[in-house]
């Protein structure tokens, strides 16, 4: 039985004849004890009333300490119009996304499973393993938005603003192409022609040009490199690549390409990784991420790899 | 846009609903993810400070997603496994003499109950996570997909795993 249809028969959502088939197996019994007990798992008390007293009082004393009158120099004037533009556009593309009238277009990608996707307007978008965007054909004409939680290469036809957004930030475009990651903490984007511009959350903003990438780290512009680019984007042509990349976001991108699960017994999570691993040899790629980060690794079975 | 007036994270009453709704499951969802529980209380703490700090940007239906994504970013060690340990609700120290039998193995009510949490205990982080969101908080995978950011199909996939993992460690000792 492959994981979905188990999951969703936890759910409760299998079709009559999914479900007969299924109970009528040696593994059901166990799965519905494994359900049940779980179900009756607590985790320690928390008194939530308790809590929000704490967090009004922290939120008191720092209000108290802020309460000096400061004389805002004619820079940070200019600082918070700016800032405050930008919070107009942000709420409004948040109004946007919450109307039900305008149900978004949403494509995704399954672990091991890529997808190319034609915009109205043509733009092109190939998405990554384990990759959702959408975006609404109903405004498309008013405003090009697309949402993008993953990894995707974009080829942007010319015309008005084109903007992906993250949920570290937004990268507009007039017609170019780019790759844009998104997992985790981190949005990365890498410019293959034209101009980008990437702004996080705290409405920063840089301009990108051909060969010139940009990191978003929790919501804050952090880093700067230039890649060496060709055409396309590097996982197009089957094979991902790091610039100083968390270590954890590397095995996650490698459990995704692969659809294995990996194992970790040894805290890497301060780790950091140069390099790239290929999409269609696994050996190869989990020697290339792990042997020089010197971690040893043992393949169990065909999904399981343990590193220590 | 008068919607968002009436209903501003800024505004105290909006805030505290969100704080009542939302801090248990965010506080359970970090000792998942294996935080202890004071430092899981403390990040719940700190990430509504934020959320208050930035309430202006922020609209309530995007409060949730907003608060998983600052807890999670605040616990990093994605692989750590879980260091508190969780409780039977009922008859936590009773000897029930009940056994459990399915076609795959026979087992005291307890060896099973210490089975099940050991395996627990061993799921990688993403799928303990939402495995025991489902399960302890009740939450349905459209609020864990929600919270997290990715899709109902990437939440059915996870708790597939999950239970795979768990039946093949309880079965396997046997």
């Amino acid at each position: 039985m492959n994981d979905e249809l188990l999951g969703r028969w936890l759910a409760g959502e299998l079709t009559d004849e999914e479900r007969t088939s299924f109970e009528a197996s040696d593994a059901f019994k166990t799965y519905e004890a494994i359900a049940q007990y779980a179900g009756e798992l607590e985790t320690p008390a928390y008194n939530t009333d308790e809590a929000y007293t704490a967090v009004s009082q922290k939120l008191t004393d720092k209000t108290a300490n802020k309460g000096k009158v400061v004389r805002l120099s004619f820079y940070r004037k200019i600082a918070v119009a700016a800032s405050f533009l930008i919070i107009i556009g942000l709420t409004g593309w948040y109004l946007l996304q919450d109307d039900e009238i305008l149900k978004p277009t949403t494509v995704f990608t399954a672990q091991g499973e890529t997808r190319s996707v034609v915009l109205p307007d043509n733009s092109q978008v190939e998405l990554n393993v384990s990759s959702t965007i959408s975006y609404s054909e109903d405004t498309w004409d008013e405003a090009r938005e697309v949402t993008l939680d993953g990894e995707a290469f974009f080829e942007v036809t010319k015309g008005n603003r084109f903007a992906v957004m993250t949920d570290h930030g937004s990268i507009e475009v007039l017609g170019t192409s780019f790759n844009i990651r998104n997992r985790d903490a981190i949005t990365e984007v890498v410019c293959y022609s034209g101009k980008v511009r990437v702004t996080d959350l705290t409405g920063n903003a840089v301009i990108l040009t051909k060969e010139q990438a940009t990191r978003i780290t929790d919501g804050t512009l952090d880093q700067q490199w230039t890649p060496k680019v060709s055409e396309d984007a590097e996982w197009k042509n089957g094979s991902s690549s790091f610039h100083n990349v968390s270590l954890p976001i590397v095995i996650e991108e490698l459990e995704n390409q692969y659809g294995i699960t990996i194992d970790c017994r040894s805290d890497i999570s301060q780790r950091e990784y140069v390099g790239a691993f290929p999409h269609d040899n696994l050996d190869q790629a989990l020697q290339l991420v792990f042997d020089p980060m010197q971690l040893n690794f043992e393949q169990l079975n065909d999904s399981v790899i343990v590193i220590q | 846009m008068e919607s968002t007036e009436k209903n501003n994270v800024c505004e105290e009453r909006t805030f505290q609903r969100l704080f009542k709704q939302l801090a248990a499951p965010l506080r359970n969802f970090l000792i998942y993810r294996g935080s202890e529980t004071e430092q899981a209380n403390d990040i719940v703490q700190e990430s509504f400070v934020k959320l208050w700090e930035n309430c202006q940007k922020v609209v309530p239906e995007k409060a949730k997603s907003y608060l998983y994504t600052l807890a999670g970013n605040a616990f990093k060690n994605e692989l750590a496994h879980m260091h508190v340990k969780l409780k039977y609700a009922s008859s936590a120290h009773v000897s029930s003499g009940k056994t459990i039998e399915t076609p795959e193995f026979k087992m005291e009510e307890n060896e099973f109950k210490e089975r099940l949490e050991a395996a627990i205990e061993e799921l990688p982080a993403t799928q303990r996570d939402v495995f025991l969101m489902n399960r302890i908080d009740k939450m349905t995978y459209g609020e864990i997909a929600e919270a997290l950011g990715v899709s109902v199909k990437a939440i059915e996939k996870r708790m597939g795993k999950a239970l795979k993992h768990l039946r093949s460690k309880i079965v396997e000792f046997k």
